[in-house]
């Protein structure tokens, strides 16, 4: 299990297009993938609970992978969330 | 396909209902056909005597008459010359006027199909616009199993193996209609509406593997077929490749438009998963179809909602 601490540094924080491509990413990983923020813990696998976490920039993330993959699995998704999910600002 | 329709044929079908009764060139009939025109060129199938935009049909209603009596002898020959000289593929002089000498004796000379009727002419040119439009209307025959759905025509499509069939038995079962199975054949009846309809031999018929041709309204009613539809949508099914769960937008699906004869149908494409009911996401896809033709868009919707959530509504 391999767990990590994130900080959204994109403007608009985890809005629809982010989500998405975070949860394609971790789709593409056999381990499983928690996303929690403020007590609330969602599959990162789940686009609607993702976007249930309702992160805006500067929030704290933490991240949760457990499987044979798990550590490519975070590092994929720390990587995505510190080049701010491909977008400029 | 190219459609051509001979004067013949046209009255043979309309012949009774418009009292047409020929004058001349009947042996010409068989081979003086009317052709396709298309929704971009102008439309020149039938209408009132027009030397300028010669129809191919020429109705000659009292007004045309009163005008061609006014002319002199020599102007009135030389108009009938050359009202024949384009070669209509059918002259009818309606309204029950006097057919002059002079015109059989030109429309004899070029061989040309003279009828008469004692029919209103304008009467004569809207049902004959009506009918030619529709038989010479462009067909395209599209492999594929076209139903109705929720009172919506809906194509599915899919690679063979794909389970049109299968999932065609299961919508039938819940009440849906079958019009075509494998070659529904569309026609465009104005330039956004196509209809479609089964070739008279498939009609009623359904394959499917492991059963064979199984007769729909025999063993479900006459309720479960329908002869023919308007088309609104395509459902296109598709084995699940490689990197689709990467590529997928969960949020809105995957859809794009499909051109059928000359109009974009919308497409939705729908991967076919192991323990997916594919009738229930067929049908669910269909009421949501529904629901955006009215202006509701359920993906649109959420989002604005995860907008205010997210408190950043104000920026956009």
């Amino acid at each position: 299990m391999t767990r990590r601490s994130l900080q959204l540094v994109n403007r608009l924080g985890l809005h629809a297009r982010a989500a998405s491509r975070l949860v394609r990413t971790a789709a593409g990983f056999e381990s499983a993938v928690w996303l929690e923020r403020d007590g609330r813990r969602v599959n990162a696998k789940s686009i609607m609970g993702v976007l249930m976490l309702a992160a805006p920039l500067g929030s704290e993330l933490t991240l949760e992978c457990d499987g044979p993959d798990a550590e490519e699995a975070a590092e994929a998704i720390e990587a995505l969330v510190r080049d701010r999910f491909g977008e400029d600002q | 396909m190219n459609q051509t329709l001979a004067v013949a044929d046209l009255v043979e079908r309309l012949g009774e209902r418009l009292e047409l009764h020929w004058v001349g060139g009947q042996r010409q009939a068989r081979h003086r056909t009317l052709s396709a025109v298309s929704f971009r060129a102008r439309p020149s199938l039938v209408g009132f005597l027009n030397l300028i935009h010669p129809n191919q049909v020429q109705v000659l209603g009292d007004e045309e008459l009163d005008w061609l009596d006014k002319l002199d002898a020599r102007q009135r020959w030389q108009t009938l010359a050359e009202v024949c000289a384009c070669r209509p593929a059918a002259l009818i002089v309606a309204g029950g006027g006097e057919v002059g000498d002079d015109l059989e004796e030109q429309a004899a000379d070029n061989q040309t199909p003279l009828l008469k009727s004692p029919r209103p002419a304008w009467e004569l040119v809207s049902i004959l616009q009506y009918e030619v439009t529709r038989a010479l209307a462009n067909r395209q025959v599209v492999h594929g199993v076209f139903m109705e759905i929720f009172t919506i025509g809906v194509l599915i499509t899919g690679e063979p193996g794909a389970g049109k069939s299968e999932l065609a038995l299961e919508l039938i079962t819940r009440g849906h209609r079958l019009i075509a199975d494998d070659s529904p054949e569309f026609t465009q009846m104005t330039p956004d509406i196509i209809d479609g309809s089964c070739p008279e031999a498939l009609r009623d018929c359904l394959e499917v593997r492991g059963l064979g041709v199984l007769n729909v309204r025999r063993m479900f009613g006459d309720a479960a077929v329908k002869s023919n539809k308007f088309l609104r949508l395509i459902l296109h099914l598709h084995p699940p490749q490689p990197g689709d769960e990467v590529s997928f937008d969960r949020l809105s699906g995957r859809s794009d438009d499909a051109r059928v004869l000359d109009l974009d149908v919308p497409r939705i494409l729908l991967p076919v998963l192991p323990g997916r009911n594919l009738a229930v996401i067929a049908e669910a896809a269909v009421r949501n179809f529904m629901l955006q033709l009215k202006g509701f868009d359920a993906t649109g919707d959420f989002l604005e909602r995860h907008g205010r959530l997210m408190g950043h509504d104000r920026q956009r």
